[in-house]
């Protein structure tokens, strides 16, 4: 149970018992959180490296970014030049022109410095995933305990947290597993999580359900449906301690699109019955109604997807929402409205 | 064959072995017109003396019903368990588990380890759980699970085996194992007395007597020697309950010359009539109204001790287990287990008082239990069991401490003395990977030290610290909770 290849190792003292004042007895050293997470190789057996995933660009990536560029460029030589002719004709004007102008660079950078933190946040998150998935996949003391390390350091400032967390320091020593010490901090801490961002997404969902079906303009509810999940994801990854900015949230459901469409195959089995029974039956009742419901399962796929997808650990023992438990939320929800829209006759 | 026990071979034989069928059939009726409404789930808690069986089921019950400190039980983890009290038991005629007594002498000052228990007892603790499936949750969204728990004696175990051995066979193993060490030492007084004693001679009742109180000494010298000896039956000599004094005990294995028959009369048949009569009247009933009814089987052993005392006692040990084991009945249930007789479905093997050793080595301790009963293990998996063996504590009695010992850094336990409450530090040094790696005399390799419970160990309210019992008990029942 030691590991496939035994290290010969210098042979342990012989048993002896000591005093609890002996100075042979240390403290346990913090765990080096940083060393592990740095040298985890990924489930895969890849090493975890940042802008791995990143391919080089490509002529069409640079053909546009040349263009941007270009046209940046003009406008804000357009912009000097503007403010420079008004500095000279009426200063009056100009300088506040220069000043707002020199208002406006700071605030872009000031975003732009963001968004980088954003996904570096984004990044961390990403790379504390990684060990944890690990740690799971092969619990060992070290892994298990590095994860648990990054995890207490990501969520240490958050106040909504503090209680969860505390149990989590109370209980810490029931468990001498790695695997059971990861169940714990996912039973006191995440799942805690898990159960807000779960409503969230049926909130949202409904909510989108709701929408499709009562707007008039399909462009519209196109539109709106669009920002809500983009909403949706950015307010998942927050609960998570990802925080991410819009770079940030266009990166995750990148990545949800992907694996939705990668595992789409996989979760028909749950998805199918519910999207065909809700859709088609309430497809019958009426075409818009159909429609909302799709656009609703739409919107839970996505906020389920997200919720993998930034959840710092893989889910240990708890039991992940399926796509089935939240048809249940968006009929409901839809049914309270539509009852309600009958009742004040705005239908 | 060696799986099924020769008793129910026999039992087909002869009529009462199919009276014991029929009262079976009658108990199952009865179990299932109750499992339409409330689940239950017999659990049987065996285990040699001492090696745990009362802190565990006390632990067990105070730990379900505070459901603090559940976290591998899955339906506790997913927050379905709702609660578990104790319910009046099914079987008025049995001793209950005295729970109670049992948590007072733990919670005690100084607490102690409570008294070991020599005889079967039994409780009821019922589980009120929400049903993980959804579609079960429709029909009922709270459902009940009795868990009978039944605790015996693991050496009663020893005396199935007699169900399909003749007094011929049993006198001769017995005597061949007391004439070599590490029992030839104990066992000499009484082997002494069998060598003068002539099979063939009339049968007296002294003589009787004397025979078996000789070899009840020697079976009590060696269960109290603390050299880790098992293998010591019948179990009735050494715990008799309520049989003491009774002239079903007054018997003892004799030297008897092979292939030959006991002529009427003599003390060998006399002897033999006795051996038959504890068979049927003692052994045979503990068979068909306890053990053969279980479900799920929890063994709990305590290696460590044996470990302490070195090699053979180790060795003597799983020679024990894998005698004692062979009265199971492992496999999976069918319908026509009503007829055939129930089958334990899940067998977990648990290294007991695994707090006496730091958690790096648990693995090597579970591993060691698993080499031990290799064959046993194999063998129940093969006819379909749920076979796992873990290393467990039912109450944890020590911390973890680090400290750094001639330049390596090792893992230690911080508790509070058996003999004086003193609080120490120990490091019991590294337990070997292999049996065959244990040095003769324990204590040069290993010391394993004897820790004293917890101070207020049953005062917190989430239940009693305890190492992997969630794990035990999710394999037991975990999918009964589903």
């Amino acid at each position: 149970m030691t590991g496939p290849t035994p290290k010969p190792r210098p042979p342990k003292p012989g048993p002896r018992v000591l005093a609890p004042d002996d100075p042979a007895i240390v403290a346990a050293p913090p765990p080096r959180e940083d060393a592990a997470v740095a040298e985890t190789p990924t489930a895969d057996g890849h090493r975890f490296a940042k802008g791995q995933t990143r391919s080089g660009l490509r002529l069409g990536a640079l053909a546009l970014i040349a263009a941007g560029s270009l046209i940046l460029a003009g406008l804000a030589v357009d912009t000097v030049w503007t403010i420079e002719a008004m500095i000279a004709r009426a200063p009056l004007i100009g300088w506040p022109m220069a000043g707002l102008a020199a208002l406006l660079l700071a605030a872009l950078a000031g975003l732009a410095a963001r968004e980088v933190a954003a996904l570096a946040r984004l990044d961390r998150l990403t790379g504390l995933q990684a060990t944890a998935r690990s740690a799971v996949a092969t619990p060992a003391a070290d892994t298990a305990e590095a994860t648990l390390a990054g995890l207490e350091r990501l969520y240490a400032g958050r106040a909504d947290l503090a209680w969860a967390l505390g149990r989590y320091r109370e209980r810490r020593e029931d468990a001498v597993d790695p695997l059971d010490r990861l169940a714990l901090f996912e039973a006191e801490v995440l799942v805690p999580l898990d159960r807000r961002a779960v409503d969230a997404v049926a909130k949202s969902a409904g909510t989108t359900a709701v929408f499709t079906t009562l707007s008039p303009f399909v462009a519209v509810d196109m539109v709106v449906t669009g920002w809500r999940n983009l909403r949706l994801v950015r307010e998942i990854a927050v609960l998570y301690g990802g925080r991410p900015g819009l770079a940030g949230a266009v990166a995750v459901i990148r990545r949800i699109v992907v694996s939705i469409a990668l595992t789409g195959g996989l979760e028909a089995s749950d998805g199918v019955i519910g999207q065909t029974l809700g859709g088609g039956l309430a497809g019958r009742v009426s075409a818009r109604l159909g429609q909302g419901v799709v656009n609703g399962l739409l919107t839970a796929r996505i906020g389920l997807g997200a919720i993998t997808s930034v959840r710092p650990m893989p889910f240990v023992r708890a039991r992940p929402a399926r796509l089935a438990d939240m048809g249940r939320a968006i009929a409901e929800r839809l049914s309270l409205r539509l009852s309600a829209a009958e009742r004040t006759g705005d239908r | 064959m060696t799986g099924r026990p020769a008793a129910t071979g026999m039992a087909a034989a002869d009529p009462a072995g199919l009276a014991d069928r029929l009262a079976r059939l009658g108990d199952t009726t009865r179990d299932l017109a109750r499992a339409a409404f409330e689940d239950t789930v017999r659990i049987g808690v065996t285990g040699l003396s001492r090696a745990g069986k009362t802190v565990f089921l006390t632990s067990l019950v105070h730990n379900l019903i505070h459901g603090g400190r559940l976290a591998a039980l899955s339906a506790a983890a997913e927050g379905r368990l709702i609660a578990a009290m104790l319910r009046p038991q099914p079987d008025p005629a049995m001793p209950r588990f005295d729970y109670e007594a049992h948590l007072a002498a733990l919670a005690g000052d100084p607490p102690a380890w409570p008294d070991s228990t020599r005889r079967s007892s039994q409780l009821r603790l019922s589980l009120s759980y929400r049903p993980g499936n959804f579609l079960v949750r429709q029909f009922r969204g709270q459902a009940v699970l009795n868990l009978d728990l039944v605790d015996y004696p693991g050496e009663w175990l020893f005396d199935l085996a007699l169900l399909g051995q003749s007094y011929a066979d049993w006198s001769a193993e017995v005597l061949a194992d007391c004439r070599r060490p590490p029992r030839a030492r104990l066992a000499a007084d009484w082997v002494a007395l069998v060598d003068a004693t002539n099979a063939g001679a009339a049968a007296d009742d002294a003589t009787m007597r004397q025979a078996a109180a000789a070899y009840t000494a020697y079976l009590t010298a060696a269960r109290d020697a603390g050299t880790g000896l098992s293998r010591l039956g019948p179990g009735r000599f050494v715990s008799p309950g309520e049989l003491a004094g009774s002239p079903m005990l007054a018997f003892a294995p004799l030297a008897l010359p092979t292939g030959g028959r006991a002529r009427r009369g003599s003390l060998w048949a006399a002897m033999q009539d006795r051996y038959d009569l504890y068979r049927d009247r003692v052994v045979r009933p503990f068979f068909r109204d306890h053990f053969a009814r279980i479900d799920r089987q929890i063994v709990l052993v305590d290696v460590l001790t044996a470990l302490n005392h070195g090699q053979a006692a180790v060795a003597d040990l799983g020679a024990g287990l894998n005698r004692l084991l062979k009265a199971f009945r492992p496999g999976r249930n069918s319908l026509l287990s009503a007829l055939t007789g129930r089958r334990v479905e899940t067998v977990v093997f648990a290294a007991t008082k695994a707090d006496h050793l730091p958690a790096d080595q648990h693995d090597r301790l579970a591993d060691l239990l698993r080499r031990l009963l290799f064959e046993r293990i194999n063998q129940a998996a093969f006819q379909g069991a749920a076979v796992s063996t873990l290393a467990l504590a039912a109450l944890r009695a020590t911390r973890q401490t680090r400290a750094r010992l001639d330049g390596a850094m090792v893992e230690c336990l911080t508790g509070h003395t058996l003999a004086d409450g003193r609080e120490v530090v120990a490091w019991p040094g590294e337990i070997p990977a292999r049996p065959q790696d244990i040095p003769a005399d324990g204590g040069t390799l290993v010391d394993i030290r004897a820790f004293r419970p917890p101070p207020g160990a049953p005062g917190d309210a989430r239940g009693m610290a305890h190492l992997r019992l969630d794990h035990a008990l999710d394999r037991l029942i975990g999918d009964r909770l589903a």
